[in-house]
């Protein structure tokens, strides 16, 4: 771990997704400067940061909803920076969006059918369907209810469920603790956790800066949009810097 | 008495094709939220096809929903494809204005352009089919009337399937509720569109087909359709599809049973008094602002 360098432990990991020196603009405003990370096969990174520091631009970027400047975005050794949003879901990375985004007039089991959208073979979506109601035994109870009246926390289930039926490589998870209930927060992030046992790579971003360290196996810290630090999660929790500006400890 | 109820029930059979007339802007509302000035004039289009069809290659009127809903499928997915998309590109990080423009500059292009080839005069289908009558007891129908009911029905149904059941039908829903999350999750947003406004104009062409027998075209009758189905597109509540269809059915109705003590014209203005009021009331329109 060390600020501003690059150890050499993070070239050797197996990288499903690396960013390299990405730069994205609002505008005329420069967002992300030079932001570099890597995901490896198999591994649950976690962004950290503060609110306005440039995380979710980050995941606009990999999701194709925003386009870098200059840089480049490579996903299973192709470049996937210059494809549009629905191109991106169909290599492999689905993303849970901040604030959940599910279609509220939908029900449940339509949220999750169409979560399934890229795929084709139908055996392979009722596999997911299973699979996700084991994961989540609400939804498979409330499956005909609108999404809308669902709470924050099942909401999140939901939104995860639907991102897991497109049977995702690398999954990217903007914010899941946000507007939730302390309860809820741990029980997604222990469903990350069993997601990510299952074999799917998780990049999470979050501002709930010690429960996302803490189940990561790498971290990045985001501050004015460069990554000012990075390294295994429990080493980045006990960073002073980070301790005294996240933890205020 | 027996003439209030024959109104009433001449009331619902034009207020189904003007439900389908509103159907259709409503789902391009819904989608991409974009309101088609031009609806009346595509309309129109469809009723010249129709009144064509039946003229140059002698088929009944009926026939022609075999061939007109399909044609303007095609003329509403290439404008979609080739001219719409393009503004729309440019224009998504908000309200798509240029394409309000342009579809209003579409409307004047084909009301001169019929008017141009077509000539301005008023014409209708010469066929047995369009006088044949139906009398039970005390009420007479038109065939054509009962057969414009029945197939709205049959299509506004179709439809409401088609968005529950089928997976793009799901996607039209998912794409007008959110189309940022819908392309994030794998759906072609752009494909979405040139789809529902194939759709769109589809059923509008259907309801081309079923006016003409009952109306006569000529180059602007699209502009009197058109405003009708803002009236009830609103009426109904933005972007509600079922919405939309019962509201078809309550002009139908006022128009038919308000002519029985008014005169036509003032018909007309009952119309919008009654959607004045219902706006000011429920400004959501009846059916409130919730996407289907």
């Amino acid at each position: 771990m060390s600020r501003l360098s690059r150890p050499t432990w993070v070239k050797n990991i197996m990288s499903l997704l690396s960013v390299n020196d990405v730069n994205v603009y609002y505008g005329d405003v420069h967002i992300l400067h030079d932001v570099s990370i890597s995901v490896g096969e198999k591994e649950i990174v976690s962004i950290v940061g503060g609110n306005g520091t440039g995380k979710t631009t980050l995941m606009k970027t990999l999701s194709g909803l925003l386009r870098t400047k200059t840089g480049s975005i490579i996903f299973q050794g192709q470049e996937i920076h210059h494809l549009l949003p629905y191109e991106i879901t169909r290599q492999g990375i689905s993303q849970v969006m901040e604030g959940r985004r599910l279609f509220p007039f939908m029900t449940v089991e339509d949220n999750l059918w169409m979560g399934a959208y890229p795929l084709n073979d139908r055996e392979q979506i009722q596999r997911n369907f299973a699979n996700v109601l084991h994961l989540f035994p609400i939804l498979g109870k409330r499956k005909s209810q609108m999404a809308k009246s669902f709470s924050g926390g099942e909401q999140q289930m939901l939104a995860i469920g639907r991102a897991l039926m497109a049977s995702p490589r690398l999954l990217i998870l903007d914010e899941p603790s946000l507007g939730l209930a302390p309860v809820s927060v741990s029980l997604i992030f222990d469903t990350l956790q069993q997601i990510n046992a299952k074999g799917v790579t998780i990049l999470l971003v979050e501002q709930d800066v010690k429960k996302s360290l803490s189940i990561a196996s790498r971290g990045y810290v985001i501050e004015h949009g460069r990554i000012v630090m990075e390294g295994p999660g429990q080493q980045l929790l006990s960073d002073p810097h980070l301790k005294e500006t996240y933890l205020g400890i | 008495m027996s003439i209030l109820i024959q109104s009433f029930l001449n009331g619902i059979c034009s207020g189904s094709i003007y439900g389908l007339i509103a159907l259709s802007l409503s789902l391009l509302f819904g989608v991409m939220k974009i309101i088609n000035f031009a609806h009346g004039a595509f309309l129109m289009m469809a009723m010249y096809f129709t009144l064509w069809i039946c003229r140059y290659l002698g088929l009944h009127p009926q026939l022609t929903l075999l061939i007109v809903p399909p044609s303007m499928f095609a003329v509403g997915y290439l404008t979609q494809r080739f001219l719409i998309k393009s503004i729309y590109e440019k224009e998504t990080a908000r309200e798509p204005i240029g394409v309000l423009i342009f579809t209003t500059g579409l409307w004047i292009f084909l009301d001169s352009l019929f008017l141009l080839f077509a000539g301005p005069d008023a014409q209708v289908i010469k066929h047995g089919y369009v006088n044949q009558t139906l009398v039970l007891g005390d009420f007479i129908f038109s065939y054509t009337q009962i057969f414009g009911l029945l197939f709205s029905v049959l299509v506004g149904f179709a439809f409401f399937l088609f968005l529950k059941k089928t997976k793009t039908g799901r996607a039209i829903r998912a794409t007008g509720q959110d189309r940022e999350a819908a392309s994030v999750i794998g759906v072609n947003s752009y494909r979405i569109y040139d789809i529902s406004f194939g759709i769109g104009m589809a059923i509008l062409g259907a309801a081309g087909a079923l006016l003409l027998p009952l109306y006569s075209v000529y180059p602007f009758v699209g502009d009197v359709f058109g405003m009708r189905a803002f009236v009830i597109v609103v009426l109904g509540g933005m972007g509600s599809l079922s919405g939309a269809f019962w509201g078809g059915l309550i002009i139908g109705l006022i128009e038919s049973v308000g002519a029985q003590f008014l005169p036509a014209t003032f018909t007309e203005a009952l119309i919008l008094i009654i959607f004045l009021i219902i706006l000011y009331f429920k400004p959501s329109g009846l059916f409130g602002l919730e996407s289907e």
